[in-house]
């Protein structure tokens, strides 16, 4: 069990790490369209680039976020419960979540198809837009096993960070 | 059952939901969800979660958020919080609560870098409370300080919470962030008068520190031009125009960026420290956001929002009990859950009502900020209180008894901008005709 | 028995200041009436139930009944209707409008399967607007920053200019600023933006280009084919005649445009004919690009051409009709 708690950290360390390369880009593109603007050679699409790339920023993060219990909980009700009942209630919560983004993930995985099957594209660039769709999808995916990660955190009988 | 029903029974669903400890953003996402099913049907709640959670994260506007609290892990990782808090005490150290106001002063100009109300109170409890205790300070005052310091970060621009409440209510940003300002300062000189008039009414509890040169003072100004140099550049860029708050964050960051390398204040591995900690900052944010658009939009096919504001038009009381009351919900929403969760959930409820009213929409935000930097230090949940007691070993109770009289002069300032609007109305109108 | 009430929603991204919405919203009440309240449709206004680019999945999906949106905010979606979009010379609102709508019903490209339309219309024609330079020949545009996103942006380039993409809160401020020359929009947005306050010539320029968006209310699917018929009936036979209340109402607003600009001092010019021609020469590549990407996509070239002229007879036919109906028009050569 160790060393699958390992392994998902691993991955998704990674693609927060691919998050910090993305937002990198955006700081670095956003400057130059504003330098290059002054002189009239704005960079073409840089608001649809901006974007999509947030969506993989955000859709990257998700996991990791909720790993180190970045999330916004109420806790202070639940801290003060016996173990036992705390533990069972966090199961309960955690499979729910599980649940809930393994659906949204499919749901957005179809949307995404859609824009495939569509050809839909960005206004400017002409981008396609499904591979961000499926991107975030993926983080939706990742998350969920996070939240597994949780289940196993409380039942694995180790103490782990 | 009627929409209105389905949307009551909704909310209180989500109130309970909210102490299972699932996070904020999944209740929202769950209840939102089962009651789209509920009144539409599950087809159409199945896609609109999933569209929601897409727009939101793929959404050009709100790619700021990254990007700010990004600028501020920056100028926190590299140390800028306690340049500014140096030059500061160089120049107000020698007097009674000097330390304290130099507290005040320090927080106030590092908040034009960073966003983070929590954040804030921590890089000052490393900070000022050493110092503090060198001098033998008071532990209620120092400790009570610099819990409520960080919440300044409401208020004063470049702040998240106005950045959310204007795309929320598709207001100007820029005429937001003109609007924080004079409350912002305002209530910074309130507290400072509160420091010395505790000062003067005990004796010891803030005896003066050292005393610098003049040529001590002058030599710590520059790091302090610097930053009030970016914090310029990104307001002036924004009200003139010259670009979007998404590109000002991007500008921003790419500032401080260039100050603390040519400072030689950044390593690689601060970067990355960085850039994790604001990457999930604003992720949080984000599935927050996406959590209430989720929401919104059963909210939204209650009803509720549209029956409210009619209602409210309707009610035989003058029109300031009703904001009154509105202004009371702020504030227990947000003594119970996070600041900007309740802003995020209760905004897009309230807002229509307000605009129906005639209420001033900048006004209305920079008071909601006042109402929520107040819900930020009172029980049941304080983080702020909470990061101070625990870094700095301090009784929670002792830490409230310290907040009080600040947070007096919070509602003392709220209560003023009640009367006088313009306080807040007056710079945006000047500069941008608004 | 008691008849069960039908309840839709009904969402229109534009806010209720936007000259269509109160035309929506009387849509709805008026099937509510025809329908002897039967039929109950609730207008959000100002996306609040979907925003323009998630309207149409919205409307799929059953989010929204019914909904309203432009096919450029999901572009490649509805690619044999983008010939709407084309530079094609719409010589105002109320020529545009009813050339799309009749477009449609004669053509019903299969694109639009996936659910039921009720009507197309559209706002104004896109003219140019400058802020401090007046341009005197149409070459004096090269090298302006005029705002325009998706396909205005491939005209604005194809005249020359340097398209500039920011939001429309921010055309404002960069008017202001000289960080834009100038915007390529409806004259509507004149005053419902106050660009009015920023612009200092427009130019009745829609002879030379006259491109415009192509608006469209549709209603879901599985929705409409669970309605009974005479509902359906009604709400066809509305739909009908609010096509000509949009037409008419796009020249109200254009004119409310115009007149803001002029009372804040702006000037309203037309170019030369002989500049406009330049312009339309300019432009026709945007239609020739189009035409060939179809050819590309595997439409025969005949078909394609053959809507085209469609479009270019019904533009001459509803600009008589403009004319014959006597109705008041900002587009009168100044
Ligand atoms: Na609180
Ligand atoms: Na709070």
């Amino acid at each position: 069990m160790k060393s699958f708690l390992k392994g998902v950290h691993k991955v998704i360390l990674f693609m927060q790490g691919i998050s910090g390369v993305v937002l990198t880009f955006v700081i670095v593109l956003t400057t130059a369209d504003v330098l290059l603007r002054i002189f009239g050679h704005p960079v073409p699409g840089a608001v649809e680039i901006t974007a999509m790339c947030g969506g993989i920023v955000i859709g990257f993060t998700v996991p990791m976020t909720s790993w180190m219990k970045g999330h916004i909980a109420v806790d202070f009700l639940l801290n003060s419960w016996p173990t036992r009942v705390r533990n069972t209630v966090e199961t309960i919560t955690r499979c729910v979540g599980i649940v809930m983004f393994i659906f949204i993930g499919v749901n957005m995985i179809r949307i995404g198809r859609g824009f495939q099957i569509a050809n839909e594209v960005t206004g400017t660039l002409e981008l396609p837009m499904y591979p961000v769709v499926y991107g975030i999808a993926g983080g939706l995916f990742a998350l969920s096993v996070v939240l597994f990660c949780d289940i196993v955190k409380i039942y694995g009988g180790e103490v782990h960070e | 059952m009627n929409e209105v029903t389905v949307g009551i029974i909704a909310l209180v669903v989500l109130l309970a939901l909210f102490f299972t400890g699932l996070e904020l953003p999944f209740c929202m996402i769950l209840v939102g969800f089962c009651g789209f099913t509920y009144l539409v049907d599950f087809a159409a709640a199945s896609h609109m979660v999933a569209s929601d959670v897409y727009e939101v994260f793929a959404s050009y506007a709100y790619t700021v958020f990254p990007l700010f609290i990004f600028m501020g892990q920056i100028a926190f990782v590299s140390g800028i919080a306690g340049k500014l808090y140096d030059s500061a005490y160089k120049f107000f150290g020698h007097i009674p609560g000097g330390l304290a106001v130099a507290t005040v002063g320090g927080a106030t100009a590092f908040k034009a870098l960073c966003g983070s109300a929590v954040a804030t109170a921590a890089t000052f409890s490393n900070l000022a409370i050493p110092q503090m205790n060198r001098y033998g300070y008071s532990r209620t005052l120092g400790t009570g300080l610099v819990a409520i310091v960080g919440t300044l970060g409401c208020l004063m621009p470049p702040t998240i919470f106005l950045i959310i409440y204007g795309l929320i209510t598709e207001q100007s940003i820029g005429a937001l962030f003109l609007a924080g300002i004079f409350p912002g300062l305002g209530i910074a000189v309130l507290w400072i008068l509160t420091i010395f008039i505790w000062a003067k009414i005990t004796p010891g509890l803030a005896p003066a520190g050292g005393r610098s040169t003049w040529k001590e003072r002058f030599a710590s100004l520059p790091e302090v031009a610097v930053v009030l140099g970016v914090f310029l550049l990104m307001i002036v860029g924004l009200l003139k125009g010259f670009f979007t708050p998404t590109e000002a964050g991007g500008i921003g960051v790419a500032a401080v960026l260039v100050m603390v390398i040519v400072g030689r204040q950044l390593t690689f591995k601060s970067y990355v420290t960085a850039m994790g900690e604001g990457l999930r900052t604003a992720c949080m944010l984000l599935m927050l956001i996406a959590g209430s658009a989720v929401l919104g939009h059963f909210i939204t096919v209650t009803n509720i929002p549209m029956y409210i504001s009619e209602w409210v038009m309707e009610l035989p009381v003058h029109k300031n009990i009703i904001l009154v009351v509105i202004f009371f919900v702020y504030l227990i929403g947000g003594s119970f859950i996070d600041d900007l969760a309740f802003m995020i959930l209760a905004t897009p409820v309230f807002y229509p009502a307000v605009q129906k009213m005639g209420v001033d929409p900048i006004w209305f935000g920079i008071m909601i900020a006042i109402t929520v930097m107040i819900g930020i230090v009172i029980p049941p949940v304080a983080s702020n209180v909470f990061v101070v007691h625990k870094l700095t070993n301090t009784p929670m109770s002792q830490v409230y008894k310290g907040v009080m009289p600040f947070l007096a002069g919070i509602a003392v300032f709220g209560a003023i901008l009640f009367v006088f609007p313009e306080i807040a109305t007056w710079l945006p109108k000047y500069l941008m005709g608004k | 028995a008691q008849e069960k009430v039908i309840k839709l929603k009904f969402s229109n991204p534009h806010p209720m200041t936007f000259s269509s919405a109160p035309v929506m919203a009387a849509f709805c009440d008026e099937v509510k009436k025809r329908t002897n309240g039967k039929v109950e449709i609730t207008h959000y206004s100002g996306g609040t139930l979907t925003t323009f680019p998630k309207t149409y999945d919205g409307i799929v999906s059953g989010v929204a009944d019914i909904g309203h949106s432009h096919i450029g905010y999901t572009r490649g979606r509805f690619p044999v209707t983008e010939i709407l979009d084309l530079p094609v010379g719409y010589t105002s609102g109320f020529v545009a409008t009813h050339v799309k709508w009749d477009y449609y019903k004669k053509f019903k490209p299969k694109e639009w399967d996936k659910v039921h339309v009720l009507y197309f219309w559209s706002v104004g024609p896109q003219i140019l607007a400058t802020t401090k330079k007046e341009l005197k020949k149409f070459d004096d545009l090269k090298g302006m920053k005029i705002r325009g996103t998706g396909r205005p942006a491939d005209i604005i380039k194809a005249m020359g200019a340097t398209p500039v993409a920011l939001e429309m809160g921010d055309v404002y401020d960069a008017c202001q600023r000289g960080l834009l020359d100038g915007v390529y929009d409806a004259m509507e947005i004149w005053k419902g933006f106050r660009l009015g306050d920023v612009l200092k010539y427009g130019y009745l320029s829609q002879r030379g280009a006259g491109s415009i968006f192509t608006f469209y209310v549709a209603m879901n699917k599985r929705k409409w084919d669970s309605l009974p018929k005479d509902i359906q009936k009604i709400m066809t036979d509305t739909a009908e005649e609010w096509v000509d209340k949009h037409a008419v109402t796009t020249l109200q607003a254009d004119q409310a445009g115009m007149d803001y600009l002029l009372s804040k001092g702006g000037k309203v010019l037309t170019l030369p004919d002989a500049e406009l021609k330049k312009m339309k020469a300019a432009v026709q590549p945007v239609i020739d690009d189009y035409m060939k990407s179809m050819e590309a996509k595997g439409s025969k070239k005949a078909d394609m051409q053959a809507q085209l002229n469609y479009i270019y007879e019904r533009i001459d036919y509803w600009s008589k009709q403009e004319k014959e109906r006597k109705l008041k028009s900002p587009y009168e050569k100044k």
